[in-house]
C-alpha cells in the first residue's frame, strides 16, 4: 500500500460515483482527519499546564492571536460539518434509512450551511477586534 | 469472515456511533464552560483579556466531576478519531501484517495520549486546589 495508490484509489472512487453521497463521504473523512490533528494540537497546547501556570499562559497566548481566531471560524465549520453529517449517518444506520441517504445528506448540508453562516456572523466581529489592546483590554 | 472478527467489527461500529453522540454533548458543554462564556460574557473576562490558567481552574473549581468529564471526553475523542483512522486505512485493503502493525500504532498513540491527557487534567486539578 503506497500513498500514491491511496490517492489514486480515492480519486477513482469519486470518479465512479460522482454523487452527493460520495462527496459527503469524502468530506467526512477529510474533516475527521483535520479534527484528529486538531485534537493532538489542542492537547499539546493544554499539556503545557504540566510545566506550571506560567508556561500554560505563555503557550495559550500564542493561540489567541487574530490569525488563530480566524482559523477558529474554519475549525467550527469543520466541526459542524463532521457533527451534523455524522448524526445523519447515525440516524441512517439506526433507523434503516440508507435508501433515503440523498435526502438526509441534502438536509444535513442545508443545516451545516445555516450553522456556518451563524458561526461566521458571531465569530468574525470578535476575530477582527480581538487583539491585545482591542475590545478585551481592560480600560 | 470469522464470527469473532465480525462481532468485534460490529461492536467497533456501535462504539463509533455512541462516542460520536457523546462527543457532540461533551463538545457543547466544553465550549460553553471554557470558551463561549469567556469570549461572549463580559463579566467573566480575565483581567489580561486572555484565556489563562487562572480562568480555567476557576471554572473547573478543583472538581473531580470535571476531571471525570474531561477524561471521558479525551478518551471518547481518541477512540472516535483513532478508530476512524483505522477505518480509513482498512478501506485500502492493506495486508494482514500492515493491519496488525497499524493497530499496534493506533493503540500505542491512544494509550500514550490518554495518559498525557490524564496528567494534564491532574495539573489543573492540583492547580485548582492550590488557589
Amino acid at each position: 500500500m503506497n500513498i500514491l495508490k491511496v490517492f489514486r484509489g480515492t480519486a477513482e472512487e469519486v470518479k465512479l460515483n460522482p454523487n452527493i453521497g460520495t462527496f459527503s463521504w469524502l468530506l467526512h473523512r477529510i474533516t475527521g482527519l483535520l479534527l484528529l490533528l486538531y485534537l493532538f494540537a489542542h492537547l499539546w497546547v493544554l499539556g503545557s499546564a504540566n510545566s506550571g501556570a506560567g508556561s500554560f499562559d505563555e503557550r495559550l497566548r500564542l493561540v489567541q492571536s487574530p490569525l488563530f481566531h480566524f482559523l477558529e471560524i474554519g475549525l467550527i465549520i469543520v466541526v459542524f460539518y463532521h457533527m451534523v453529517n455524522g448524526l445523519a449517518i447515525t440516524i441512517m444506520d439506526f433507523f434503516d434509512l440508507s435508501r433515503k441517504h440523498k435526502v438526509l445528506v441534502t438536509v444535513s448540508v442545508a443545516i451545516i450551511a445555516v450553522l456556518a453562516i451563524v458561526a461566521i456572523g458571531v465569530m468574525l466581529p470578535r476575530a477582527l477586534h480581538h487583539a491585545p489592546g482591542g475590545v478585551h483590554a481592560v480600560s | 469472515m470469522n464470527q469473532a472478527i465480525a462481532t468485534r467489527g460490529a461492536l467497533f461500529w456501535l462504539f463509533q456511533r455512541l462516542t460520536g453522540i457523546f462527543l457532540a454533548v461533551f463538545l457543547f458543554t466544553h465550549v460553553k464552560v471554557l470558551h463561549w462564556d469567556f469570549n461572549f460574557t463580559d463579566a467573566l473576562m480575565a483581567p489580561t483579556g486572555f484565556l489563562d490558567f487562572r480562568f480555567v481552574i476557576e471554572r473547573l473549581q478543583g472538581s473531580i466531576g470535571w476531571v471525570t468529564f474531561y477524561f471521558l471526553f479525551i478518551v471518547s475523542a481518541l477512540y472516535h478519531g483513532l478508530n476512524g483512522l483505522w477505518a480509513v486505512v482498512l478501506d485500502f485493503r492493506p495486508s494482514r501484517a500492515i493491519q496488525t502493525a497499524w493497530l499496534a500504532v493506533l493503540w500505542g498513540v491512544g494509550v500514550l495520549v490518554a495518559v498525557w491527557g490524564f496528567y494534564t487534567l491532574r495539573a489543573f486539578y492540583v492547580g485548582g486546589g492550590a488557589v
